[in-house]
This record gives structure tokens, C-alpha cells and sequence, in this order.
């Protein structure tokens, strides 16, 4: 990405930002679709969000356990593993998937109307394309986000704590307890933040290139690519600002 | 398992046997080769060394804000935490922005080459598809995903070293403390990046070549192919860690 | 000569319901019917990149139904295809998209091909664009570079898919005579679909009508226009234009 493009999308996001700041205040967001998008953003992420998380808390435990067998310390296993997951790799992994199931697809299909010309169809009806397409996709990232990590660090927990006893022959209750002795609620607050910042800067990446998108099929999967390298670019900056903001 | 899955699995049998199967060498496909290397590896090294760096800094930051809470010292958490970088998060993170970057880049390539018959054209030519298209990148992704993972272990490991300097006020001496980095580590690294190296592409190039339906059709081919290949990398790191711990 | 003989073929629904014809060697065909008809599930029947669910399609005195994939790609040789939306290599400039068939049948050097390419875009009338990359060309300049790249390895057998479609008159026009000069010189049976059935009939020498996934007419196109079924589809065509 050339300084030009990139002063160029930066300025478009910023203009995306404010017009949505401005329809959200004046409450112009369409609320029915807002309520669609909610539903179709958490069945379409659910199950992918379930696999994920139980991966994450396996390969967490795992990581954390080659520490523990080193040391013989099997009581800082559930410290560790909760730390980890619950703060950083929890929404990181979730994240990045979201950003390929639900970003992707919003950009896609942002793209697809507009190369099909349903966007001109929706200004000529007198819609504004960002209250009604735009807006509500933002609201529906975020809040869903948030919702799936924490469904997220339910899984991940039992994933963590299968894999802890079936490879360390860690107890489940041993696990259990040094998780809740060291692991704060700041912890998971925090991983929270992250989730709905990731859903935010994902809603507004997708949307821009899905609305930008020129030049038919090769366009929308131009598209979609550069969604996703923008959107985890996005994660791993916020994920670093919540880091050293919020210790 | 749905008409889809069924179909999807059959494409990509097809493109492993396409893939298996004796092809000829000659300038064109070296060529293919060549700028194959270029997309997947040097376009990748600054994302990467970027992704990577931003998470070297975050686990010196958890690990340094950790160690001061319960041990009342930072000092410790260079060498406890550089195995974890090059085992764990140097490679898989690496993966997953090949799976985001690559991975999506051809499925997106190929899926509109489906729906404008420009694959079609391509078999009529007697080209075929997979080596044309898939086999380059595959050959691609073997060598270029472990290097890609060691930029960015070296990109994690150059960022930790600065946070813990500015932040928690640590020599880089005692940061870089390589006694708790075995062998092993550099072992489970390597297995793991050549096998992201393979999945991906083939994952990735059975997504586009399965596209069909105009744009809305590529868009699905690319959401599928970083989801499944991100999976793919998921499901494998869990597999061969688990795998390694088994070795310890 | 191309032979269908009670051809079916369908995805989820049937297309094509028991198609059978048989058009001789050197003769040109215009293929003509309603959008989603079929046209272009048939012209890939044709070139084998669809296999037929029921029925064999052949070219010559060879089936291109259920054989090898080694067989497949000798018989392609001997097919040239220009594709409804030109399927054009975007990665490769135009001279080396219509090089690419004869560089993969290989057995040319490398100045026989650049020769031949070059007598190629003469004859579409584009001489000088050899160079350029596919997306820096108008609509019409596509498809007539799409024809080149069929001709190009002097096939025995030529389908267009929609050569035409919009497209001015005059380009149309000329797209019709250049398909026409070509197939004569080479001897080629030929297969053109296309909704200007003005142009169409001015050069092909059968006419085949499908609708409803059967052949509702075939024969001269001398005839054709006397059909009922045919006057019925070009009139009504003329009128809703």
C-alpha cells in the first residue's frame, strides 16, 4: 500500500466515522435492520465462534502446560491458561475469525450491491445507504462480538480443561481453583473491551471496501482481501493500545 | 453432510491427485514459480513483520504487568516467554495472516477467473488449472511460510525486547535469555509452518476453484477460504502441540 | 461434422432434453433461442467441457463423450472457442493470450508463433495491440481478440459464444464476416450462437432453434425463415425491441 492510498482510505474512514457518529446521535439508524443484522451476524458466527474458542483453550492449555511440566508448578495452570485466554488469545483467535466469517461476508456483500448497482437503487428510493446498510452492520459487529467471546470463554474454558487433564492429568478442580485464586474480573473486562473494539474496527473496515469496491467479481474478491489484511492489521493495533492502556 | 460438503471434499481430491500427479518443468512454469515466491513471501514480510511485532510488545506488556503484580519482578519474563514466541505464536500467527493474505488473495484471484471462464478457457487450452494456478503457490507456501515464521518470531522478539527496555526498564541482556529455548521449540516451529505452508494453498485453491455465481459467488469463495483455512491452522497447531508436549 | 445424439444434460433441473443433430464438415451453424435456453450448456457439450448426462456428442468421426482426460486434450487441439464474456487472461498481455493455445500445444519456436499471432490480429483488424493488457481494451477489441485467440491454432472446429452481444452494428457486423473469412479458409465446421439473427443468417448456413430445452427447429437457413417457429421468435424479438 503506497502513502497515497493510504492517506486516501484514512481520510474515507474518517468520513465513514463522522456520517455514522451523526446518523447514530440523530438515531437514523434503520432499527429493523439493525434487529436482521444482529440475528444473521450471531447464527452465521456461532458455530465457527464454538470451534475456535475450544481450539484456542486446547492449544493455550497446552502452551501453558509445557511451561508447568518444566517447572512442576501444576497449581499455575489455571492461572495461566485463564490469563492468556480470557485476555488475549480468546479475542485475538475469535477476532480474526469473525473478521473472515463476518467481515468478509459484509464486505462481499457491500460489494456485490454495489457492482450490481443495489446501492444507486437505495439513494434513488431517497435510503441513505449509510444509516441503513452501514450503520446497523457496525452496531450488530460490535454488540455480537462482545456476546460471542464471552460465549467464546465458556467454551474455551472447557476446552482448556479437557485438554489440561488429558495430556497433564491436570484435575479439573485443581484447575478450577487456581483459576478463580489468580484470575480477576479486570481480566475478562478486559478481554471484553478488546472483543467489541475488534468488532468495531472490523464493521468499519469491511464496510469501507465493500462500498468501494470497483470493477465487477475480480473487484469484490479484491475486495474481500484487502478487508481482511486491513481488519487484522486493525485487531492487532487495538489489541496493542488496550494492552498498554489497560494494565 | 450436505450436497456441499460433498462436492467441496470431491474438488479437492481432485486437486491433490492434479497436484500428486508427474507435470512437466519448463521456463513458464519456473516463471509461475518465481512470482508465486514474490506473492506469498515478499508481499507477506511487511504484514507479518508488522502483525508480529504488535504481538511481541503485547505479551511483554501481559507478561511484564503479570510478573510485577504476583512476583514483584519483570525480570523474569524475557526467557519465559520467548519459547512460547517461537513455538506457539511466532508460527501459528504467521499462518493465519498467510491464511488472511494469501489464502484470500487466491481464492479471490482464482474464483474470478471461474465465473469469467477463464478456467474454462484454460482446460481447452490443455492447462491445466490446478498446476496452473494452485501447484505455484503450494511450492510457494512450503518455502515461504517457515521463513515468513521466522521474520516474524524475529519481528516479535526485536518489539519485546524494546517494551520490556522502555517500559519495564530491563537490559536487553537479561531479556534475551535463550536458556529455557530447547531444540524441541525450533522442532515444533518448523513442523508446524511447513504443515500451515501445505494446507493453506490447497484449502485456499479448492475454495476458488469451487466458485460459481457471478460476484456474490466469489465473495463466498473467499469468506470460505480464510475461514477454513484459518480453521485448518487452528485445528493443526492444537494437533502438533499436542503432539510435541507428548515428547517433553 | 458434430453429432448429437439424444443429448440430455441438467445441473439441478434439466436443460437439455434429447437433442439430436448432425452438422456436416465445413458448414456453419447459428444457434439461436431465449436467454437460459441452453445455448451456451451446448456449445460446451460441444468442446467437452461439460459431459453430457445422457446421450454422446462426437466431432468427426470421434465421441468426445466419456473419454480419457489424455484423449480429451488431443481431441482439444482441435477445437477453438471464443467465450461469451472472452475469458481473457488478465495476467497476460493480449499477444500472449492468443499465443497460449499454440504454446501449449507446443512444436512452433518462439518467431513462427510471434508470426502467426501477428497474422492473427491483422485478420480481426487490431494489428498493433499486441502489447497491451486485456482490461485496456473496449468491449468490441476484446471480442474480437477472443476470436484470434480461437483461431489461432487453425482449428477444425470453431464455437462462438455470443461473438455479438452489445455490440454496435457495424462492429457486429464485422465480427460476423471476420468468423466467416476464417471458417472458409480453414475448412472449419462451425458453431455461432447469437441473438442478431440478422447478422446470423446473413453467413451461417444451418439455423438451429432451441426452446424449452429441445431443438424446436434445425435445418437450412434458407428455410428457416418460412418456419413458423423461427418467424415466430425473430418477428417477436423485432417487435419487443
Amino acid at each position: 500500500m503506497s502513502w497515497g492510498s493510504f492517506v486516501r482510505s484514512a481520510d474515507e474512514m474518517l468520513t465513514l466515522i463522522l456520517a455514522l457518529v451523526t446518523g447514530a446521535l440523530g438515531g437514523r439508524f434503520d432499527a429493523r435492520e439493525t434487529w436482521q443484522q444482529l440475528y444473521l451476524v450471531g447464527v452465521r458466527s456461532l458455530p465457527i465462534v464454538i470451534v475456535t474458542a475450544i481450539f484456542a483453550g486446547g492449544i493455550s492449555a497446552i502452551q501453558v502446560s509445557a511451561h508447568v511440566v518444566r517447572f512442576q508448578a501444576y497449581d499455575a495452570v489455571g492461572w495461566g491458561f485463564g490469563f492468556v485466554v480470557f485476555r488475549e488469545l480468546g479475542p485475538l483467535l475469535i477476532g480474526l475469525m469473525f473478521s473472515g466469517r463476518v467481515g468478509a461476508f459484509n464486505a462481499a456483500e457491500l460489494g456485490t450491491m454495489k457492482v450490481t448497482e443495489q446501492l444507486d437503487a437505495l439513494r434513488v428510493l431517497a435510503i441513505n445507504p449509510l444509516n441503513y446498510l452501514v450503520g446497523p452492520r457496525i452496531v450488530a459487529m460490535v454488540v455480537m462480538m462482545t456476546a460471542l467471546v464471552m460465549v467464546g470463554n465458556v467454551f474455551a474454558l472447557l476446552g482448556g480443561m479437557l485438554t489440561a487433564q488429558v495430556l497433564v492429568d491436570v484435575d479439573p478442580m485443581v484447575f478450577w481453583i487456581s483459576l478463580t485464586d489468580y484470575v480477576r474480573p479486570v481480566d475478562l473486562f478486559n478481554g471484553l473491551v478488546k472483543a467489541g473494539l475488534f468488532g468495531f474496527v472490523i464493521g468499519l473496515v469491511s464496510c469501507r471496501h465493500g462500498l468501494a469496491v470497483d470493477g465487477g467479481a475480480p473487484g469484490v474478491g479484491r475486495a474481500v482481501n484487502q478487508a481482511v489484511v486491513a481488519s487484522a492489521l486493525g485487531i492487532f493495533c487495538f489489541d496493542y493500545l488496550v494492552t498498554a492502556i489497560l494494565p | 453432510m450436505s450436497a456441499q460438503t460433498r462436492v467441496f471434499l470431491g474438488n479437492m481430491a481432485f486437486v491433490i491427485k492434479k497436484m500428486m500427479g508427474r507435470k512437466k518443468t519448463d521456463r513458464a512454469s519456473r516463471l509461475r514459480f518465481w512470482s508465486a515466491l514474490n506473492d506469498v513471501g515478499i508481499n507477506s514480510v511487511f504484514f507479518i513483520v508488522i502483525t508480529l511485532g504488535f504481538v511481541g510488545t503485547i505479551m511483554m506488556l501481559h507478561g511484564g504487568y503479570q510478573a510485577a503484580r504476583i512476583i514483584g519482578d519483570s525480570n523474569l519474563v524475557g526467557p519465559q516467554i520467548l519459547p512460547l514466541m517461537i513455538r506457539q505464536l511466532g508460527p501459528t500467527l504467521a499462518g493465519l495472516m498467510v491464511a488472511t493474505r494469501v489464502g484470500t488473495g487466491m481464492a479471490a484471484r482464482i474464483g474470478s477467473m471461474v465465473v469469467t471462464e477463464q478456467v474454462d478457457a484454460l482446460r481447452l487450452s490443455n492447462a491445466c488449472p490446478v498446476n496452473y494456478l494452485i501447484t505455484p503457490s503450494w511450492h510457494a507456501a512450503l518455502v515461504m511460510v517457515p521463513i515468513l515464521s521466522i521474520f516474524g518470531i524475529t519481528a516479535a522478539f526485536f518489539s519485546g525486547m524494546l517494551t520490556a527496555y522502555v517500559v519495564f526498564e530491563t537490559a536487553p541482556g537479561v531479556y534475551a535469555d535463550w536458556s529455557f529455548v530447547s531444540g524441541l521449540d525450533a522442532v515444533e516451529a518448523l513442523i508446524k509452518s511447513i504443515s500451515f505452508g501445505a494446507v493453506i494453498p490447497l484449502i485456499a485453491g479448492t475454495c476458488g476453484l469451487s466458485t460459481h455465481g457471478g460476484s456474490a459467488g466469489v465473495g463466498r469463495a473467499t469468506t470460505n477460504a480464510v475461514v477454513l483455512s484459518s480453521l485448518a491452522v487452528i485445528i493443526l497447531d492444537f494437533f502438533i502441540g499436542a503432539l510435541i508436549l507428548g515428547l517433553r | 461434422m458434430i453429432e448429437f445424439e439424444n443429448v440430455s444434460m441438467g445441473f439441478d433441473k434439466a436443460v437439455l432434453n434429447n437433442i439430436t443433430f448432425s452438422l456436416p464438415t465445413g458448414s456453419m451453424l447459428g444457434l439461436i433461442g431465449q436467454g437460459g435456453v441452453g445455448k451456451s450448456v451446448l456449445l460446451k457439450l460441444c468442446c467437452g467441457l461439460l459431459e453430457p448426462n445422457a446421450g454422446r456428442v462426437s466431432l468427426g468421426r470421434e465421441a468426445l463423450t466419456g473419454q480419457s482426460e489424455e484423449h480429451l486434450a488431443r481431441m482439444r487441439q482441435e477445437i477453438g472457442m471464443a467465450f461469451q464474456n472472452t475469458a481473457l487472461f488478465d495476467f497476460m498481455s493480449v499477444g500472449e493470450n492468443i499465443a497460449f493455445p499454440l504454446r501449449q500445444k507446443g512444436g512452433l519456436s518462439d518467431i513462427e508463433i510471434d508470426a502467426r499471432v501477428l497474422d492473427c490480429l491483422t485478420r480481426v483488424s487490431l494489428p498493433t495491440i499486441a502489447n497491451l493488457a486485456p482490461s485496456a481494451l473496449s468491449g468490441g477489441m476484446k471480442k474480437r481478440v477472443a476470436l484470434a485467440r480461437a483461431m489461432i491454432h487453425r482449428p477444425p472446429f470453431i464455437f462462438c459464444d455470443d461473438p455479438t452481444a452489445g455490440l454496435d452494428p457495424v462492429t457486429s457486423s464485422r465480427i460476423f464476416r471476420m468468423i466467416d473469412e476464417m471458417r472458409t479458409q480453414y475448412g472449419s465446421t462451425c458453431v455461432v450462437v447469437s441473438h442478431d439473427t440478422g447478422g446470423l443468417f446473413k453467413r451461417c448456413d444451418f439455423v438451429g432453434l432451441l426452446r424449452d430445452g429441445a431443438m424446436a427447429y434445425f435445418g437450412p437457413t434458407q428455410d428457416a425463415m418460412s418456419h413458423p417457429t423461427v418467424a415466430e421468435f425473430t418477428l417477436g424479438k423485432a417487435r419487443t425491441q
